[in-house]
């Protein structure tokens, strides 16, 4: 997080002075994007529950994948070629397939596990995010602007947790046992981070421009199910995607 | 604008190696340690419970039947089970041991005692249920009088 916010500060304190060549861009903005969001992570959540007087331990691999995203947002010029704004991002739903790997205990004897995998579909994420961006924008030519960006992003998180998972016996000699539906908990989190990112925009008529914008943003999140150890979710990702800007 | 655009590598790349790093994980999963039964039972069974003789009767003989309720899975009816008989003196040493024993599926399983007690004395019986070699929970101690 510090690391991030420094090198937002000096991305806009670098590009100030540098575009001073450039006349500043003064219109305030809205903007339109759609996008694809990138990120690979495999997090995982464990716990354990009482089965047969004695506990079942599990772990849960949640693996988060590429997802597409929806950005709104606009900002006001404050002062030569700064300006500040917010922006408005919401991943779209995501369902993605965990993982699971369990020890349960035996039915019959104690201090016997029978060690089963299998999956568990339909985990639902769902992510948005608040940006408080500050921009430094300038024109290198009347049609194209650029903008380099940074500030604090504040993210919710919602998550799909496993509680339970039944288990259903194969039989006598119990050596065997298959893994049933699991009992799925949603917990929700906020999560404080940064983004920093640059967006560059042609414009095609007077108020009216398109581009893209790629964007880089982060926080570390956990969500527990109460009792349970945390999984910790690095929310976020590298942002690409096509803009409409609209100028005033 | 040279200048600009190194600026934004700079900034892509950074995002990037902050992107590759991610929170560290639980670690591996970990069997959970195992539980012990009453009387340090390893079988999750109710232990069987003795029918006769019992509460100080007179054995019909000194090579006595002893039977006993079935004992039963917590968790899986129907569950196979065997039984060992054991007696005991009126000083609590084992005096006879049987061989284990099937229960039988009216739910009551009889063994008769294959040697002679000593005639006129007390002594002591109960039933263990065992299952791949592992014990369950021993029955309760049942008292009674060689005729």
């Amino acid at each position: 997080m510090r690391r991030t916010v420094l090198l937002m500060v000096a991305a806009l304190l670098v590009a100030a002075p540098a575009s001073a060549q450039y006349p500043p861009v003064r219109d305030p903005y809205l903007t339109v994007t759609y996008g694809s969001a990138s990120r690979s992570q495999d997090a995982h959540q464990q716990g354990r529950f009482s089965l047969y007087q004695e506990d079942v331990a599990f772990d849960v691999l949640h693996s988060l994948d590429r997802a597409g995203f929806i950005d709104i947002g606009g900002g006001a010029r404050v002062w030569r070629g700064l300006f500040v704004g917010l922006a408005y991002t919401v991943r779209l739903q995501e369902t993605v397939e965990g993982a699971i790997d369990a020890f349960v205990p035996h039915p019959v004897s104690y201090d016997t596990f029978r060690r089963v995998e299998g999956p568990v579909p339909g985990l639902e994420h769902r992510e948005q995010a608040v940006h408080i961006q500050a921009m430094w924008r300038f024109a290198p030519t009347p049609a194209f602007q650029i903008g380099v960006f940074g500030g604090p992003t504040i993210f919710n998180v919602s998550h799909d947790l496993v509680e339970q998972v039944s288990v259903a016996e194969v039989g006598d000699p119990f050596t065997q046992v298959n893994l049933g539906e699991a009992t799925l908990r949603r917990e929700t989190e906020n999560g404080f981070g940064a983004h920093a990112g640059i967006d560059a925009m042609y414009r095609i008529v007077r108020h009216v421009g398109v581009g893209g914008m790629v964007r880089y943003s982060r926080a570390t999140t956990g969500l527990a199910v109460p009792g349970y150890p945390e999984l910790e979710l690095t929310v976020g990702g590298l942002d690409a995607g096509l803009r409409l800007r609209i100028g005033f | 604008m040279n200048r600009h655009l190194w600026l934004a590598a700079a900034c892509a790349s950074a995002s990037l190696t902050l992107a590759c790093s991610s929170p560290a994980g639980p670690g591996p999963l970990q069997k959970p340690d195992g539980g012990r039964g009453p009387a340090d039972s390893l079988l999750k069974v109710g232990p069987p419970v003795p029918v006769s003789p019992r509460d100080g009767q007179v054995a019909s003989s000194v090579m006595p039947r002893l039977e006993a309720n079935n004992s039963r899975g917590l968790f899986t009816p129907g569950l196979d089970l065997l039984l060992v008989f054991e007696v005991f003196d009126e000083g609590d040493a084992l005096v006879y041991r049987s061989a284990p024993v099937a229960q039988d599926p009216s739910n009551r399983t009889s063994h008769v005692v294959a040697v002679a007690l000593a005639a006129g004395r007390p002594h002591s019986w109960q039933a263990i249920p065992i299952r791949d070699g592992l014990q369950g929970p021993p029955s309760a101690r049942a008292l009674f009088r060689t005729p």
